[in-house]
């Protein structure tokens, strides 16, 4: 009758190691006919590619449809990508291109930057003033801190809004997804770092709390 | 102000704690401006199914069709689905089991055919009998996928349900 397959242990990566790490374990396993693997990858990344899609000016839909795009194409491609190290880089560069192409060919003609859009886009959003984290100070905080990176040149705009997402390890492998040379940012801080540092210096806001 | 130098300056230093806590504001203030879709990762996994199995979409026919009145708890009650596609008609019918675990009993029209159930993280199979009937046991609260292959008929593409929610 039924015969269960054993629940695949999640090699917990440890957290030093970074989303590329954990990618390729996960892609390795993936190759090796784990069909967990690609499930594990596609929740841990799956926020990362949302917000690339988004920061390349694609509009809520349209990310949907890039990131699931994004992934079908990692499918087609699995016997493609012989470096697994090279998995996150991958997905990153697709997402970008896939959103690229899509915002140009999409109804908008002039690409947008996504925090312009209006904040009553999505009526099914859970009402903000709920969410506990605005409850706190380090809202205030937060949304000072964004402003800053608003007034960034897009570039950094977009660069520090994944690495948001990312732990340090990874820095340069987005950056490089995105076409910034690898080295400005990683171990030093790099520019966009640097220049949102520079605001931050002069806001009161932050430096009372820092 | 500062001279623009001392952008190179702060450039070139090591990332500092600082800076980490300014991304991690960056995040926070992203997660409640722009959230990732709630089913977005659930939505992509089934799409990356259907896709590497080259199968066939059921599609929903009737839905939450509560069959029994009386009513004890909340998963003390029958559920019956049925799905449909090209070649074949699946029927599910959902009752609770021991503890939280879900009895799954289906019928599908093609007596025979091998029926996968994919879990979470684990995925079980069974041949329906003779008369089209087959059972899971012990099932997991969850979204579960069936999946029906017709080994008798060479080329047919395996069909497979959209997420059945238990």
């Amino acid at each position: 009758m039924s015969a269960p397959r054993p629940d695949s242990q999640r090699p917990g990566a440890p957290a030093e190691a970074g989303l590329a790490v954990t990618a390729a374990r996960a892609f390795a396993r993936h190759r090796d006919g784990d069909t967990d693997a690609m499930g594990d990858l596609v929740d841990e990344l799956t926020p990362l590619l949302w917000h690339t899609a988004r920061s390349q000016g694609a509009d809520p839909a349209t990310a949907e449809d890039v990131v699931q795009t994004t992934w079908l194409r990692l499918v087609e491609h699995t016997t493609d990508i012989s470096d697994g190290q090279a998995v996150l880089q991958w997905l990153l560069m697709t997402t970008r291109r896939e959103a690229w192409r899509s915002v140009r060919r999409g109804r908008r003609t002039v690409p947008h930057e996504p925090w312009e859009e209006p904040t009553s886009r999505d009526a099914t959003a859970p009402p903000r003033a709920l969410d506990p984290v605005t409850a706190t100070e380090d809202a205030d905080v937060a949304r000072a801190v964004w402003q800053h990176v608003e007034a960034l040149p897009a570039r950094c705009q977009q660069l520090l809004r994944l690495v948001a997402y990312v732990d340090r390890p990874d820095y340069a492998v987005v950056s490089a997804a995105l076409g910034i040379p690898v080295g400005s940012i990683g171990p030093t801080r790099g520019r966009c770092l640097a220049k949102l540092r520079m605001a931050l210096l002069s806001d009161p806001t932050w430096e009372v709390t820092a | 102000m500062t001279a623009p130098h001392d952008e190179d300056l702060l450039a070139e230093k090591p990332i500092d704690a600082d800076d980490e806590r300014a991304l991690r504001l960056v995040r926070a203030h992203l997660d409640l401006l722009d959230p990732v879709p709630a089913d977005l990762a659930e939505r992509v996994k089934f799409a990356m199914t259907v896709a590497s199995l080259e199968a066939e979409v059921a599609h929903l026919m009737s839905d939450a069709l509560e069959l029994t009145a009386v009513r004890t708890t909340e998963y003390d009650r029958a559920t019956t689905v049925t799905f449909e596609s090209g070649s074949l008609s699946i029927m599910v019918t959902l009752e609770a089991g021991e503890r939280s675990a879900i009895t799954l009993r289906g019928w599908v029209t093609a007596p025979g055919a091998e029926v996968e159930l994919r879990e979470r993280s684990r995925s079980s199979v069974t041949v329906a009998d003779d008369e089209g009937r087959f059972v899971f046991d012990g099932v997991e609260r969850g979204t579960v996928n069936l999946v029906i292959r017709l080994h008798d008929e060479p080329g047919a593409r395996p069909v497979i349900t959209p997420g059945i929610e238990l």
